[in-house]
């Protein structure tokens, strides 16, 4: 007797197992590919040609016992297909011939095995630090990283920056186009490029997250979560390279951040800030993990990088149950440290604020003052939104308001107008 | 890979210091690694000549048209196993600190097809690459 649902569930099945090694293994299937093949455009192709034919076999046939070998060899004879039919590529397709017989004839197809007995490197990392290439501009490092290690669709990828598809479609052509042309190495960088190099990587994975950020904080909808995707990305690198002290860091950053991404917008879609959000709502299993992360790293404050302690001050917020439980004077201490790392006016306001929280709000107006009178941040609504807090507290409520009203007409998006407008009503109010 | 390495003045790059010149050492260096094919520094911009044919008849005259603030003072070819090579070789030159580097692959000539015809068929392949749709799965 033959069970009606059992097909319909082997299709579930089937088609879960396929979302799980998109998400699992697209990344290490297409940098074999691109390893392979030489040809990052093939490389792509032949990937998403091998994850069709999962998609179609593997609800009828079953579901491999290994889903990353079977797509590699499935994609492997796809790319192969592609360069033979080419016929001007033999060259090619002979060497990658002569590299499967170096590797034993039957050698694993599974890229797990391979990268353990590979020379050095799995060939992910390759793939990372080649996106992130400081000879690409920056927007394309951006999009390539997304497309090609995080497997995203260049229609996703176009919404999520705001930009038309066939400019995102270009942006990715332009970029693969130059790797080809310029010659832009397939490799991870010698010991002594590392650090930098690392360090431009991180910064696209920083870029991804703040994109998602913004999005969040703003008035758009979207289905794509780039801040998780900022979060994949890092474990990513951490996996392969776990003694990058800033890559963990950078990760916790990313995590406690967006641990706090479900309080920070009410049921109206208003924004909530961070001494009023409902903790509760925050997403523990990422808090945990976060401080999990920067407990494990060594943290010599000689050489401490500004992602470690970005990502402490997050840790301050985190470890605080309520608002007012917050160690201001610890956090003070932090932003002391990232401006002697990298000064910035931001920080500077930062700083200032958290002086302010901190209970000196006269040393706190004073730097903002001196800040204001600098003219370094120009007409930020930040700036002025800081000092009208500030005036509140110091019960000067009219200056306050007259500065509330600059905020208002100084922020760029709905929400932070909105959320000032509040304040600006609770003063007259009060 | 064949580089085209720029070598040109940059009025924003750090002030020149002739003891820090150390050109002589950069040129020794690429040359036991064998990877300059040949350089050589340029004349000034006042011993430039300018050719063009306009309407059949041809026009020589004296320099370029304006007085720019970067110009090229220099070249060498570059042959290197890819662009990470080549930006460590071109880092290393006493006029990245004192002007400025500009790296261009070389873009060899197809005898057998025109290169401008090779160029169009290049971005309309590369442009329907860009629209393919992408796989079902995943998504």
């Amino acid at each position: 007797m033959t069970d009606p649902t059992a097909g319909a569930r082997a299709a579930a099945d089937a088609a879960d197992a396929v979302a799980r090694a998109y998400r699992d293994e697209w990344a290490r299937v297409v940098a074999t590919l691109i390893r392979a093949t030489g040809d990052w455009d093939v490389a792509e192709d032949a990937t998403a040609d091998a994850f069709e034919r999962a998609a179609r076999r593997w609800a009828t046939e079953g579901v491999p016992r290994n889903p990353g070998a079977w797509l590699t060899t499935v994609a492997k004879n796809r790319a192969l297909d592609v360069l033979r039919r080419r016929g001007v590529e033999t060259g090619k397709v002979r060497e990658w011939m002569a590299m499967d017989e170096l590797t034993g004839g039957g050698a694993s197809d599974d890229p797990a095995e391979l990268a353990a007995a590979g020379p050095e490197w799995d060939d992910r990392l390759r793939l990372v630090f080649t996106c992130a290439h400081p000879a690409l501009p920056i927007e394309a490092r951006v999009a390539l990283t997304l497309r090609t290690v995080g497997g995203l669709d260049t229609a996703e990828i176009a919404r999520a920056f705001l930009v038309p598809e066939a400019t995102m479609a270009q942006r990715l052509v332009r970029a693969k186009r130059k790797i080809r042309h310029a010659a832009i190495p397939y490799r991870v960088p010698s010991a002594d490029e590392l650090p930098e190099r690392l360090g431009g990587v991180l910064a696209v994975l920083m870029l991804v997250h703040n994109e998602g950020y913004l999005a969040s904080s703003g008035d758009r909808l979207l289905r794509l979560d780039l801040q998780e995707e900022a979060i994949r990305l890092a474990r990513l690198v951490v996996e392969l390279l776990p003694d990058a002290d800033e890559a963990r860091a950078l990760m916790a950053l990313l995590l406690l951040q967006h641990a706090r991404s479900a309080a920070r917008v009410d049921g109206e879609g208003e924004l909530v800030p961070l001494d009023e959000q409902d903790r509760s709502r925050w997403n523990h299993a990422e808090v945990a993990e976060g401080l999990a992360l920067l407990a494990n790293t060594p943290s010599d404050p000689g050489t401490i990088g500004t992602y470690r302690v970005q990502a402490e001050i997050q840790a301050v917020h985190a470890r605080a149950r309520t608002a007012g439980e917050t160690d201001w004077t610890e956090i003070v201490g932090w932003y002391d440290a990232l401006l002697a790392a990298s000064p910035s006016p931001v920080v500077e306001l930062n700083r200032a604020v958290a002086h302010g929280l901190a209970g000196d709000t006269t040393l706190a107006l004073a730097e903002l003052d001196r800040l204001e009178a600098s003219g370094q941040l120009g007409d930020h609504h930040l700036l002025a939104a800081a000092q009208a807090d500030l005036l509140r507290r110091n019960g000067r409520t009219e200056d306050a308001a007259a500065r509330y009203r600059d905020a208002i007409r100084l922020a760029p998006t709905g929400p932070e107008r909105r959320f000032l407008e509040r304040r600006l009503a609770a003063l007259d109010a009060g | 890979m064949r580089y085209m390495m720029f070598v040109a003045t940059d009025p924003e790059a750090e002030p020149f210091v002739a003891e820090e010149d150390d050109i002589g050492d950069w040129v020794a260096d690429v040359d036991a690694r064998g990877v300059r094919v040949f350089g050589e520094r340029l004349r000034p911009v006042q011993d430039a000549t300018l050719v063009r044919v306009r309407g059949g008849e041809l026009l020589v005259t004296d320099g370029p048209f304006t007085e720019s603030k970067e110009w090229i003072a220099g070249f060498d070819v570059l042959d290197c196993r890819d662009l990470d090579e080549a930006i460590e070789i071109a880092g290393r030159h006493p006029m990245a600190r004192f002007g400025r580097i500009e790296l261009r692959p070389l873009w060899p000539l197809d005898v057998e097809e025109d290169p401008t015809a090779r160029e169009v068929r290049e971005v309309r392949e590369d442009d329907d690459r860009g629209r393919r749709s992408e796989p079902a799965v995943g998504a």
